[in-house]
């Protein structure tokens, strides 16, 4: 398994290369750059120049990718253009709070989608598996910024059970911040929980139409075992192949949901950046996310390697 | 449809007795439809089962011999119910019992074996675990006593070094052991019944002599009673006592084994018996199906199900079902001939004109020759074939020079790489030094077990593959790495008939859509109407109605469907067409119609023909010359007659000996060869 994975090595380094590449080139193609935003509306093309000549960006376009991948590979970040202090230090302090806030909501997707797809594929009572479908539905069609609403309004507003928003840091206070996280990482995770339920319930179902569950119905395996032993291990696979694209979807969903909730994660930092045209912090931003994005495949090979014996490591 | 069927049915055996293990009485199954109509499956089935006893099931697709496996445990699928009758199994009676008494049954006291090995295992637990789990659900000891099992399981049914493969996962077993997991699944805990539905069908002839050997040696050292269910005449001759005939969803006869084969007195089963192409039949010798298809079970069933492929069928078979009738039972209708039908102890029959169609269906097979319109352009090619057969199995060398084989292949070599292994030797040969000759008019038949390169020198031969090694001739020219113009032409000349005629035609288009494409392709008939009228034409041909041109291959049935695959492989005239297998997914009774119309055509057109298939039976009555393949090679060929009489290489002599013979040799008084 260790070779398979030094293997796949060179190509996940090709993919944040061209990714790298593609961040740069799509953050200069957006008008006007870092200096104007600095100098403000008001200021000459001269001072315009001058700080564009003090930031490094009247050099060639080539020279100045050149030069941040290098510092990128040598590790260091630099310092940001317009919020201030050094990038490194801005997306630490982020990280820790979005980190929190997908964690929080890939539990719930894997929980809720479990859920929903057990439920709707093998309930016995047709009721439950009306409900489920209605459930799975409306989560697909509400957007998050709705059903985010929706959320403070009856948990924090209306029952006055959970806060609306913010954070306290889950070393500070443990306990209370479960209370903060939850009604975002919900909020999150729901349209993720749904697809992966609805996708969850055809392969359980899928699963048990194969000749193997007839076998094990013929043996007298009760119908509890059926599912969990038999026909969920079958059906698992391509759900864990789901679930890889969908960790990049809550990367991506993470910044409006933090939008909503006041949640001071990387998902504000990119919003500050990118309207102030702060090409180091959104530059290193997206390259992490993209990074992320490339390590939770290569953990999706390991497990489904896991759940199913016929894949060997060659 | 009400459920309310008539229990008339009868006990076959003589009495309900106190041996009488499995008492199945007046079974009746209907499945719902999609558009809320039934479809009859089982209609009024019954039968005993003693300890010990091997009762076979026979019957073809639809007949309900499967479904009623599954219904003797109430494992029907959702949309599946019992609208009648009883199920005793001792003294629990199985239909109306709840789920969990059923679960108690299931795997405990009646073991299940299914068709295909290969996708009746979990793919993602061991074989352990499997066994773990039969042996759990029914409370048998703690995990090591279990595990103790499950290894001495392993070892009965014949898997070597048990106590190693137990931790191993199905995809590391072949067929035939995965088969043997199974059966060791079934039996561990040794259930009073063992129900095996099509057990070998899914395996090469060899694998399945070795399982019909463990299913009876089981049967005697365990006792386990076995109902074999299976559309293979030669494997109910070779394992079972008892046999039962379904048609229609009914039972239409029911005997002791060597006499039911022997003298057969249903229309039906003498048809069926008609029908199975004989290893001992030479050369040439013709098949005789069963004229019509299986009846549409969505109707209701008014008199014999048979009646309307029956040639003895009279105004009564129409309208009043036939009752298979014990003798033991007083019966109302003592001037019936239903009394006279079961006077040979045991055999029963449900039929109006017992005994009476056996003779019509053997003697309505038509001898080779009378399919001939024109006797000149008979008797023309007749000779030209036996001058090629006299100079014996390489015609090519001293026929003349103009007579030179359409198709030669020298040293055809086909390798296939895993991928990804650096510096492993890793490659299967699948053809090997493969060199062959098919001259115009001729059929050369290619036998080989599965995993043997039949298929994959099928592809070559195609032009699907390239060859890695060696040359292809076809009219003495050089065909082995064609150009892409080149191709072209070579497709029109090499068509290819698929063994499975469901997957092979596209649900989506018409049937004139699917022979007309060829054309189409290769710009025959640009012509609209032309096209059209060439359609039809080759319709026709293979004997389906050309009025069909505008349904979709769904509302045809398997046979009509390989027909309609023939059809579109004719249609660019073809000089070389190639079979894979293109009748093991049929029945019995439609596989001779199939063969006929391609020996047929095979001899009106003239064509060349490769006739790859793995039931040397049926290999044998088409083809003039064959082929044995085995890892990849041709290890023996000649003249078809010679090499099934004696055979030289031992390949050859096992797969020979392993072909199961419907008749028992015993019951024809002829010593076993």
């Amino acid at each position: 398994m260790r070779g398979y994975l030094l293997k796949r090595i060179p190509s996940a380094l090709l993919v944040l290369l061209l990714a790298s590449f593609l961040i740069f080139a799509i953050l200069r193609l957006v008008p006007g750059d870092a200096a104007e935003v600095l100098a403000g509306p008001d200021a000459g093309p001269e001072s315009v120049a001058a700080i564009r000549g003090q930031l490094g960006l009247d050099e060639p376009l080539l020279a100045q990718y050149a030069s941040w991948i290098g510092d990128l590979v040598r590790g260091d970040l630099g310092p940001s253009y317009a919020i201030g202090g050094q990038v490194a230090d801005l997306i630490g302090d982020g990280l820790g709070a979005t980190a929190e806030l997908t964690l929080g909501a890939l539990f719930f997707t894997v929980t809720l989608g479990l859920l929903f797809g057990v439920l709707g594929a093998a309930s016995r009572r047709r009721p439950v598996r009306v409900v489920v479908h209605a459930l799975t539905t409306g989560a697909l069609a509400v957007p998050p910024f709705v059903t985010g609403v929706l959320l403070v309004l009856v948990f924090a507003v209306g029952l006055s059970v959970l806060p609306s928003g913010g954070r306290v840091g889950l070393l500070e206070a443990p306990d209370l911040e479960l209370q903060y996280l939850l009604l975002p990482s919900l909020c999150l995770a729901l349209p993720s929980a749904a697809v992966l339920g609805r996708y969850l319930k055809d392969s359980l179902e899928r699963a048990f139409a194969e000749d193997y569950i007839r076998t094990a119905t013929a043996a007298g395996v009760p119908r509890r075992r059926l599912l969990w032993r038999h026909a969920l291990p079958n059906a698992l696979p391509p759900v864990v192949t789901l679930l890889g694209m969908q960790t990049g979807q809550l990367l991506g969903g993470a910044v409006l949901v933090e939008a909503i909730f006041a949640w001071p994660g990387l998902g504000q930092l990119a919003e500050q950046a990118l309207n102030r045209r702060d090409y180091p912090v959104v530059q290193d931003l997206l390259l992490l996310l993209v990074a992320v994005f490339v390590l939770v495949q290569l953990l999706t090979d390991v497990v489904y390697a896991a759940l199913d014996p016929r894949i060997r490591w060659e | 449809m009400t459920s309310s069927t008539p229990t008339t049915s009868p006990t076959p055996t003589a009495s309900p007795s106190q041996d009488a293990l499995l008492d199945v009485r007046g079974l009746s199954v209907d499945f719902g439809t999609p558009d809320g109509a039934a479809v009859h499956a089982v209609r009024d089935v019954g039968f005993t089962l003693r300890r010990g006893e091997t009762l076979a099931v026979v019957g073809e697709s639809g007949s309900g011999k499967s479904t009623t496996a599954l219904a003797l445990t109430r494992m029907l699928p959702d949309t599946g119910r019992i609208t009648a009758g009883s199920v005793r199994l001792g003294d629990t009676e199985l239909t109306g019992a709840s789920e969990e008494e059923l679960r108690a049954v299931r795997g405990a006291r009646i073991g299940m074996i299914f068709q295909d090995p290969m996708t009746s295992l979990n793919p993602v637990l061991s074989i352990r675990t499997h066994l773990d789990e039969v042996l759990r659900a029914h409370g048998h000891g703690d995990r090591a006593a279990r595990r103790a099992r499950a290894e001495e399981l392993l070892a009965l049914v014949g898997i070597p070094d048990p106590r190693r493969r137990l931790d191993d996962h199905p995809h590391q077993f072949s067929g035939g052991q995965r088969q043997r997991v199974l059966i060791a699944m079934a039996l561990a805990n040794e259930p009073e019944v063992l129900v095996a539905d099509e057990p070998t069908t899914a395996l090469d002839a060899t694998v399945q002599e070795q399982i019909l050997g463990l299913l009876t040696r089981l049967n005697e050292e365990t006792g386990t009673a076995l109902v074999l269910i299976t559309h293979n005449m030669g494997v109910v001759a070779r394992t079972c006592a008892r046999l039962l005939v379904m048609y229609g969803g009914t039972v239409v006869e029911d005997g002791p084994t060597a006499e039911v084969l022997t003298r057969p007195r249903h229309p039906y089963t003498a048809g069926l018996l008609a029908a199975v192409p004989r290893l001992s039949s030479p050369s040439g010798t013709r098949l005789a199906g069963i004229p019509g298809s299986p009846p549409d079970l969505s109707l209701p069933l008014t008199g014999c199900a048979f009646a309307a492929r029956c040639a003895s069928a009279d105004e009564r078979c129409g309208s009043e079902a036939p009752v298979l009738e014990s003798p033991l039972l007083e019966s109302p209708e003592l001037e019936s001939p239903l009394l006279e039908a079961t006077s040979q102890a045991g055999h029963h029959v449900a039929c109006w004109h017992p005994d009476t169609a056996a003779s019509t269906v053997t003697s309505a097979a038509p001898p080779v020759r009378s399919r001939y319109r024109n006797p000149a352009e008979l008797a023309r090619r007749e000779a030209e074939l036996e001058v090629r057969l006299e100079v014996e199995g390489e015609p090519g060398d001293q026929l003349p020079a103009d007579d030179a084989p359409l198709l030669e292949t020298s040293a055809l070599r086909k390798e296939f790489r895993g991928r990804g292994r650096v510096g492993r030797r890793n490659r299967l040969v699948a053809v090997d030094d493969v060199s062959l000759r098919l001259h115009q008019g001729e059929t050369l038949g290619l036998v080989g077990e599965s995993g043997s390169g039949k298929s994959t020198l099928a592809r070559l031969l195609a032009h699907a593959h390239q060859a890695d090694g060696g040359t292809i001739r076809l009219r003495g020219q050089d065909v082995t790495r064609p150009s892409r113009t080149a191709l072209r032409t070579l497709r029109r000349q090499v068509q290819m008939v698929f063994q499975d005629p469901y997957a092979s035609l596209n649900p989506r288009m018409t049937v004139g859509d699917i022979v007309g494409e060829p054309l189409l392709v290769h710009g025959l008939h640009p012509d609209r109407a032309a096209r059209e009228a060439r359609v039809a034409e080759l319709l026709e041909l293979v004997g389906l109605d050309p009025a069909a041109v505008d349904r979709l291959p769904r509302a045809f049935s398997g046979g009509q469907r390989q027909r309609i695959g023939i059809a579109r492989a004719l249609a660019p005239e073809p000089s070389l067409l190639i079979c894979d297998e293109p009748v093991s997914a049929l029945d019995v009774s439609v596989q001779a119609q199939i063969v006929n119309l391609l020996s047929d055509l095979q001899r009106d057109l003239g064509l060349a023909l490769l006739f790859i298939a793995h039931d040397l039976a049926v290999v044998r009555q088409v083809s003039h010359r064959i082929a044995v393949m085995h890892r990849g090679r041709i290890v023996e060929s000649g003249p078809v007659d010679e090499v099934c009489e004696s055979p030289r290489h031992p390949y050859t002599q096992k797969l020979l000996s392993a072909v199961p013979d419907p008749v028992p040799a015993s019951a024809l008084g002829v010593p076993a060869a």
